[in-house]
Formats: C-alpha cells, structure tokens, sequence
C-alpha cells in the first residue's frame, strides 16, 4: 500500500472516531505526500488529545486533564471545561447556602440554573420563616406551660403537714413541664388521723395533668367518703369515669390512726408501698384494678398496724421503671439494694438518697416517666 | 514634555475626573479597540524602553494600582467572601471588564482559580503562544490585596493568546505576608 492510501486509510479511521497509529514513512514517497502524512500525524496527535480529554469530561472527572496549549482544535473543549468547573464551584455554594449565585451567558442553562437557585432560594426562605414561625409557637407553649407548671405546682402539698408521732417528706419531679403524678396528705376532724394519697394517670404532659386537676378536685371534695381507703378511692374513680379518655389511674390511698397506730388501705393498680421494718422490707399489698374505665370497681380494704420506727415508701413507676444503658430496671436493685443499705436513714434523707440513687442508675440522665415519692416514719 | 518631580495626577490621591461634565455628549464609554490601542502602544513603548521584563513589571504594578482603586471605590468593604466575590462579578460585567468566575477556592490556602472570559486585554487576539495579560494579573492581585488586607500575587497560566478561550489566573497570597 503507498503512502497516499495509508493516509486516506487513516483519515477514514479518524472519521470513524478512531485513533489510528502515527503513519511512518521513509520520506522516499513524494514530498506532498509526506507532508501530508506529517499533518495528519498532527490531527492524529490532536484529536487524541481531545479524546483523551473529554472521555473524562463526559463523566464529570473535572480535576488533572488537560489539552496542551497550541491544540487550538480543543479550546471549545477547554472553555466548557472551565465553565464546568465554575459550576462546580457555584453548586458548592449554593450547597452551603449562598443563593445569590447565578450564572451568565450561558443561554438556556443560565436561565434553567439561576431559575433552580431562585426557587431554592424562596423554599430556603419558606422553610425559614415557617420554623421561625413553630419557634414562635413553640415559645408560646412553652410559657403557657411554665403557668400551667406553677398551677400544677399548686396541686402539690407545699409543705409536709405537722402530724404528731409522724415524719412525712416527699420528693416530686415531674418529667415534663407538667406531669400526671400526684400526691396529696387527706386531713380529717380527728386529729389522730391523716389520710396519704398518690396516683398515676397514664400518660405524660399536658393531657395528664388535666386529670390530675380533676383527681385534686375529687380529693378535695371528698367529704365522708376519705374516711373509707377503698370508699374515696371509689369516689375518684366514679367521678372520672367518662371524663378522662383513654387514660386511667393508678392510685394509693391510706389513712393512718396515730391512737391505734392502725394504717388503713387500698389500692387500684398502682405500685405496692414499700414497709421499712426492722432492716426487712416488705411490699404493702391489696387488690384493685385501675381507675377511670368503669363504675364501681372492686377495691379490697386492708390495714396493718404500724410500730415505731416503721417507715412506708409510696411512689409511682417512674421510680422502678427508670433503666440503665442496658434497659435493665432500677426495681430490683432498688429492692435488693439500695433501700436495704439506707434504710436505717431518716425518713427524709432516705428519700433524697433513693431518688439520687435511681438517678445515678440511668446514667444521669433524667428519668423518661414522672417520678413522685412519698415517705412517712413513725416516730 | 517634562517633570522630574512629583506628578499631580497620580492615582490614588487625585479623583479620575467627572466623565458627565467632561463629556457630556461622547459619555463614559470607549471602545474596547481603543483600550487596547494605549494598552499595547504603552506595552510596546516600555518593552523598548526598559526590556520586556522591566515592562511587564511595571505594567502589572499598574494593574494592580488598579485593581486596589477599583476594589476600594466599588466594592463594599468588609462583606463575606461570597458577598464579595457576587460583588466582583457584578462590578466586571457591568463595567464590561470581563466575565469574572471562580473555578476553585481554597480558602485555607488563601489560593484561588479564577477565569475573566471576554476580557479587555486579549479576548480575540490571535494565537502568539504567550500569555499576555500582565495587566489583568496585577489588577486581580490587587483587588485581593485591598479586600483581604494581605499581599496577594496572580499569574496567568492560560489565555486566550494560547489557544484558550478563557483567561485563567491562579491567585494566592504572597510568601511574605502569610
């Protein structure tokens, strides 16, 4: 094959997107020949410049590729690249919320891009004026849930009661701005007897303490029925029926009779008190299902009588369900443990070591339930 | 022709004229033609003079006289660097300076890539295999050396004088003033 075909064969390859080998030559061909082999050994070295260029390009791999300067055949090829890189740049940007950027002179992209960053832009705003606006609301409710904290606060026995031969103290913390756990000390006309109430109403936050609103009115309006454990219990009970939802209450009630030192109780599906005698601990138990569903519940009565020295803890689940990293309860250290090791303590301090206890149990991290403690020693 | 004191019509203290008075019918604008007629006159001029080193040294510390005036009497200062970089872009188009783009930042480094497509200096020249826009390069470093307060130098590394179609410049700030 001459020269002169070799280099029409290499063009043809050219045409068909190939990139042939340089064309060698003897330089014994005629000069025009091989000065046009010499050129197309350039288009050859050009063109594969360029593919070597863009294949990259087309993939998005703007970084190390380069055409060399002189290869005049490229400098479209370089220009879009450039622009690429800009735009790069320019999302990049835009990702970090700079939305002033727009881009110029580049027809349909331009107005396509710059339309993109303007409506980012807008729904950037939207969505910032719509949070500044929750924030608002937010801030709102917060406030109105500082009055309804104080007002709750206000359901809450504000000081322990003066009751002869007894020791009362309580620990009360509330998970959120308001809780659904409640305690309450019952007075009689007989100064001999003092009632102690608690209760649970399922749930937290805001609906929850609307009950516990309604079972402090009901023990407040009570009247004859706080001298029976079960009869007020019952009273609560009938008196919500209808009016709380889908939550219920759990609740302990006792009254004690510092003459016959005799306690008195009920219970409906709270947690057992805890008796503290003599260094052993033994749960308070009766029988009755939770408050709130139905009417006239069943609701066992007992009583025991209590000896000097004797120490009774009430309180809510919050306290025993608190959990450790690992999910693991504070009920069965608490019984096993900790309370055996304070429970020589005064009544007071012992219930500021058993909250702190369960605290340091979780890990410090408050506890995820209302928590209420109730202590009573007597002395 | 004379004076070998002080000029009164240096740059920075003398203000560049009120064009509206002065011209009131021709108005502000010049052809890009006759820009480049006084910028390669003068480039030719100092080349003979002084050497093409000498000349294009002295042409970019007159582009960057320029750079540090026009930052300083159109830009705002003190803005955030996107603020000032939308800023710069604007400035140049509408001054018809050049499309002014950011190719990379890097911020850490003080060191920028940057590209002025359709520029005063170059922009359609032919192909001479050098870069040729010494003026443009004192002119970017001092528009950042008047915003970030520090010394900064600029080097063309591609220009439309070499084949490309755009005008790059990598641009950092000096060894000396890190």
């Amino acid at each position: 094959m001459n020269l002169l075909d070799i280099v029409i064969q290499h063009i043809e390859a050219l045409l068909m997107g190939e990139i042939p080998q340089f064309i060698s030559h003897d330089g014994s061909d005629e000069i025009r020949v091989v000065e046009l082999a010499e050129k197309v050994n350039k288009l050859i070295t050009a063109v594969s410049e360029i593919h070597n260029f863009v294949l990259p390009l087309s993939k998005g791999e703007l970084q190390d590729i380069k055409i060399s300067r002189m290869n005049l055949m490229g400098s479209p090829f370089k220009e879009l690249h450039s622009k690429l890189l800009n735009l790069t740049w320019q999302a990049g940007q835009i990702a970090d919320g700079d939305y002033s950027q727009r881009i110029d002179f580049m027809g349909e992209f331009s107005r396509s891009f710059n339309s993109m960053v303007e409506a980012l832009d807008l729904k950037d705003r939207s969505l910032k004026a719509k949070i500044d606006e929750l924030e608002s609301k937010n801030r709102l409710i917060d406030m109105e849930l500082d009055i309804a904290r104080t007002i709750q606060n206000n359901l809450i026995p504000a000081s322990m009661p003066e009751f002869p031969g007894v020791e009362l103290c309580s620990i009360y913390k509330p998970m959120d701005q308001v809780g659904g756990d409640l305690f309450d000390f019952i007075t009689f006309h007989e100064e001999n007897k003092i009632g102690i109430f608690i209760s649970d109403v399922s749930g937290h936050g805001v609906p929850a303490a609307l009950i516990t609103s309604m079972v402090k009115t009901l023990c407040t309006t009570a009247g004859e029925a706080r001298n029976s454990s079960s009869g007020f219990l019952q009273f609560i009970n009938n008196g919500l029926v209808g009016l709380s939802g889908d939550n219920f209450l759990t609740a302990f009630y006792g009254i004690y009779d510092s003459f016959s030192q005799v306690f008195s109780y009920s219970r409906c599906g709270h947690c057992f008190p805890l008796l503290l005698r003599e260094g052993g601990i033994w749960e308070i138990k009766s029988s009755g299902t939770i408050m709130g569903i139905m009417n006239d519940i069943q609701i066992e009565e007992r009583e025991i009588k209590l000896e000097k020295g004797d120490k009774i803890i009430f309180y809510t689940d919050g306290l025993t369900e608190a959990s450790d990293s690992r999910k693991i309860q504070f009920e069965e250290i608490m019984v096993q443990k900790v309370i055996p090791e304070i429970s020589h303590l005064p009544v007071a301090d012992l219930l500021e070591r058993l909250y702190k206890s369960m605290f340091d149990f979780a890990g410090g991290i408050p506890p995820d339930d209302d928590v209420c403690i109730v202590g009573m020693e007597i002395v | 022709m004379k004076n070998d004191g002080e000029r009164k019509s240096s740059l920075p203290a003398g203000s560049m004229g009120d064009i509206t008075i002065g011209r009131p019918n021709l108005g502000p604008d010049v052809p890009v033609l006759i820009y480049r007629l006084m910028q390669y006159t003068l480039r030719t001029s100092l080349d003979n003079e002084f050497g093409v080193e000498k000349a294009d040294k002295i042409l970019y510390n007159a582009g960057k006289m320029a750079g540090v005036q026009f930052c300083s009497s159109r830009i705002e200062q003190g803005l955030e660097f996107n603020d000032f970089i939308s800023t710069l872009q604007r400035e140049m188009k509408d001054n018809k300076i050049a499309i002014f783009r950011v190719e990379q930042q890097d911020s850490e480094n003080k060191c920028f890539v940057v590209t002025m497509a359709e520029d005063l200096d170059c922009s359609g020249l032919p192909i001479l295999n050098e870069t040729v826009c010494v003026y443009d390069e004192g002119f970017l470093a001092g528009i950042m050396s008047c915003y970030t307060g520090r010394d900064f130098e600029a080097r063309e590394v591609d220009c439309w004088a070499t084949g490309e179609r755009v005008c790059r410049f990598e641009v950092k700030a000096s060894d000396e003033s890190a």
